[in-house]
């Protein structure tokens, strides 16, 4: 520890210091000294006097000025008025309260690496990537040593910096990683093309995954005391506010976060010891600006059973992995045939951790994993997509997933479920909110005759509320009055929302106890496959809607759950419906 | 009462009696010179402590007897007032202080001075005038 400099720091210039306030040092010292010292003469002009107790007087004043400063800048009500003596020590004193704004100034984002290889490649961890004058990034890696990506085949190891790359078309595949630098030029956009100082043959290109975040504003430090004393928490996972003010802090982009704990209603994975204790369990709800990013990849799928017969129809089955956690699928095509319908699709849903995530706790997560099966679509009996030939004479045809995510999810899990990070003794995931997919809002209004409604108006704003709509917010219909009344109408007569909740994208979930390869036991599978609740939206109670899986403990339990802690809204601007009533 | 000696004679002018010390009403009187020399105003604790004796003689304001004794009532009148004011506990009071031009020589102008206590202890050469 460096001795701190006190007299440079803390103590004030001796011209400071009032004849009053040294008279009335001096005049203690005096009194102190002479318990022990009665016949000492300390009487001004006196030898002692003059040249010890003197200066000693000045020594004490100053001193106890300096005190006075020193405990100043431990007051925090001090320092958050703007009062700080020592910068470096009172923000070294914040530290140990975790209140830090070492990371404020960073944007954040999440790049796009597109390879043109299917084989490991291993990316220096101090590669930089560029996006324009002022843009510079780095990849935001939670763990120690380079960035390693992954053949299609393989894994990553535990608490290494890795991804496994995925196919986006039929010759290239590609991994999402956030990346945290400088946004100075231009603001980098979803699409915008990025460069890398360290370049290679196998990365065919780099691009930005959604909006980038500009770094939040340095935080003086009378603003980092003035948020410690008014909540102290400390910048760990160990308790809600404390993990609401690290995400907050290393994930600017995100618009919400709701650390869900034991004996939340959310909280399904608690589990009693048999010593009656419960475990720490803490689910991170997240959801950023780049929530229901729109993605599409093209996944060539294997065709089951060429010649259908009587209870083997002709169908194609593949895993599907995708480059993010999807929220929402759009649609599935064919890639070759976009006219062709495509009718009876299935999505099964499994986990690749069944004790940290079972079941449909891994939707939104990492840890869900997806099995698709396309009905071949026939005309009669005619298959009406072609296929090609691949090894071993399988026939295979390319299909085009469009589909919806939020690339933080995976950066945000890799930070929060890092050895660094997730605090002992307390297992964290970290997970999407659950989706409450409205097909429509519908809202009734009346308007003044002559008046011209600003609905395009309401309508975005109608549409961003909900977008960023989640915990600590929950849904209310003010904001939608308010936003009709702003556009122009004088009475809301009605909301009517529809839709219903979206538990995962997949439809039947594999229960844990099924250990066969789902491919090629899809109908063993299926026999077994657990089918979540319908829970339909058809009321404005329905949105703030609470609901525990009604078989929870029981075999066919899906461990469905949703409240007002983890759940989000996905309504899209063209299902916001307007109608005027003509009274 | 004790404290550190001053030698007021000699060569190398006041001097740290390192080896002696003064007790009792000698403090006082010691304390009393020592205030006669210094300037008013030299220390910021005690704006009243010291006189203005030399600093007027230095600016020539003392060039007859006439002057020398007016100035040096003033002086004692000063010290006189400032060590009553600072006396100490269980020290013989300040009374009186005697301060009177005994000559001109060239090193400059040689006063007497004399410190009678409430007690009637006297310190230093009394002169009547």
């Amino acid at each position: 520890m460096t001795t701190p400099d006190f007299i440079s720091t803390y103590f004030p210039e001796l011209s400071e210091i009032s004849a009053a306030q040294l008279l009335d040092a001096r005049t203690r010292i005096t009194s102190y000294l002479a318990v022990t010292h009665p016949d000492l003469d300390m009487t001004p002009n006196s030898v002692f006097g003059d040249l010890v107790i003197t200066p000693f007087a000045h020594l004490l004043a100053a001193h106890e000025t300096a005190m006075g400063r020193f405990m100043s800048d431990l007051d925090l009500e001090n320092v958050a008025g703007g009062v700080i003596y020592n910068c470096d020590f009172v923000r070294k004193y914040l530290n140990n309260f975790a209140v830090i704004d070492r990371d404020n100034l960073q944007s954040t984002g999440v790049i796009r690496i597109l390879i043109c290889v299917n084989t490991d490649l291993t990316i220096d961890r101090r590669t930089r990537y560029s996006f324009g004058d002022g843009n510079t990034f780095t990849l935001k890696l939670p763990h120690p040593g380079h960035f390693f990506i992954k053949a299609p085949t393989g894994s990553v190891e535990p608490y290494t910096n890795g991804r496994v790359m995925v196919p986006v078309d039929t010759n290239r595949w590609a991994v999402d990683i956030g990346v945290v630098g400088t946004m100075t030029g231009t603001p980098v956009l979803k699409g915008d093309a990025g460069l890398s100082d360290m370049p290679t043959t196998a990365i065919s290109a780099i691009s930005a995954s959604i909006d980038f975040t500009t770094g939040l504003p340095e935080t003086s430090l009378a603003v980092l005391a003035e948020k410690t004393r008014s909540t102290f928490f400390s910048a760990t996972l160990n308790t809600r506010n404390g993990a609401r003010h690290f995400l907050s802090k290393e994930f600017p982009s995100l618009t919400a976060y709701s650390p869900v704990i034991n004996s939340d209603t959310e909280q399904l994975r608690e589990v009693i010891s048999v010593l009656g204790i419960a475990e720490g369990k803490s689910d991170i709800y997240v959801i950023s600006n780049g929530f229901a990013n729109t993605d599409q990849q093209t996944i060539t799928l294997p065709l089951f059973n060429p010649v259908p017969s009587f209870g083997n129809p002709s169908r194609f089955i593949a895993k599907v992995t995708f480059v993010n956690p999807p929220c929402y699928i759009d649609s599935i095509t064919s890639a070759t045939q976009p006219t062709v319908g495509l009718s009876g699709i299935l999505i099964a849903a499994g986990t690749t951790d069944s004790i940290k995530a079972p079941l449909a706790i891994a939707s939104y997560t990492k840890y869900a994993t997806y099995y698709l099966m396309i009905p071949m679509p026939l005309s009669g009996s005619t298959p009406l997509l072609t296929t090609t030939i691949g090894d071993g004479g399988t026939q295979y045809h390319s299909f085009t997933i469009a589909y919806r995510s939020d690339p933080m999810v995976p950066v945000v899990a890799d930070t929060v479920e890092s050895r660094d990070v997730a605090p002992i003794g307390i297992d964290v995931i970290t997970r999407g909110f659950v989706v409450m997919h409205l097909t429509s809002l519908t809202i009734s209004y009346v308007k003044t005759p002559g008046v011209t409604m600003a609905l395009d108006t309401a309508r975005t704003e109608i549409f961003n509320y909900f977008k960023t709509l989640a915990y600590p917010k929950v849904f209310s219909t003010s904001r939608i009055i308010d936003s009709m009344y702003y556009a122009g109408a004088t009475e809301v007569t009605s909301i009517v929302p529809a839709g219903a909740v979206q538990w995962s994208v997949a439809n039947k979930i594999i229960p844990t106890s099924f250990a066969e390869d789902p491919v090629e036991h899809w109908d063993d599978m299926m026999g077994v496959a657990l089918t979540p609740p319908v829970k339909t939206i058809s009321t404005l109670a329905d949105l703030t809607m609470t609901y525990v899986d009604a078989n929870l403990g029981e075999s066919n339990q899906t461990m469905v759950v949703v409240g007002k802690r983890n759940v989000c809204y996905l309504l899209d601007l063209a299902n916001i419906i307007f109608t005027e009533v003509i009274e | 009462m004790k404290g550190l000696a001053l030698q007021f004679s000699g060569a190398s002018g006041i001097t740290l009696a390192v080896t002696k010390k003064v007790t009792g009403f000698n403090c006082v009187a010691q304390n009393g010179m020592v205030n006669i020399a210094c300037d008013k105003g030299s220390d910021v604790i005690y704006p009243d402590k010291g006189t203005t004796l030399y600093k007027d003689a230095l600016a020539g304001k003392v060039p007859t007897f006439t002057d020398a004794y007016h100035y040096s009532n003033f002086a004692a009148l000063d010290t006189r007032f400032f060590l009553k004011n600072q006396a100490p506990a269980g020290v013989e009071v300040i009374d009186k202080v005697v301060l009177l031009p005994f000559t001109y020589t060239t090193a400059g102008l040689v006063l007497k001075a004399s410190f009678s206590g409430a007690n009637g202890t006297t310190i230093g050469i009394t002169t009547t005038t």
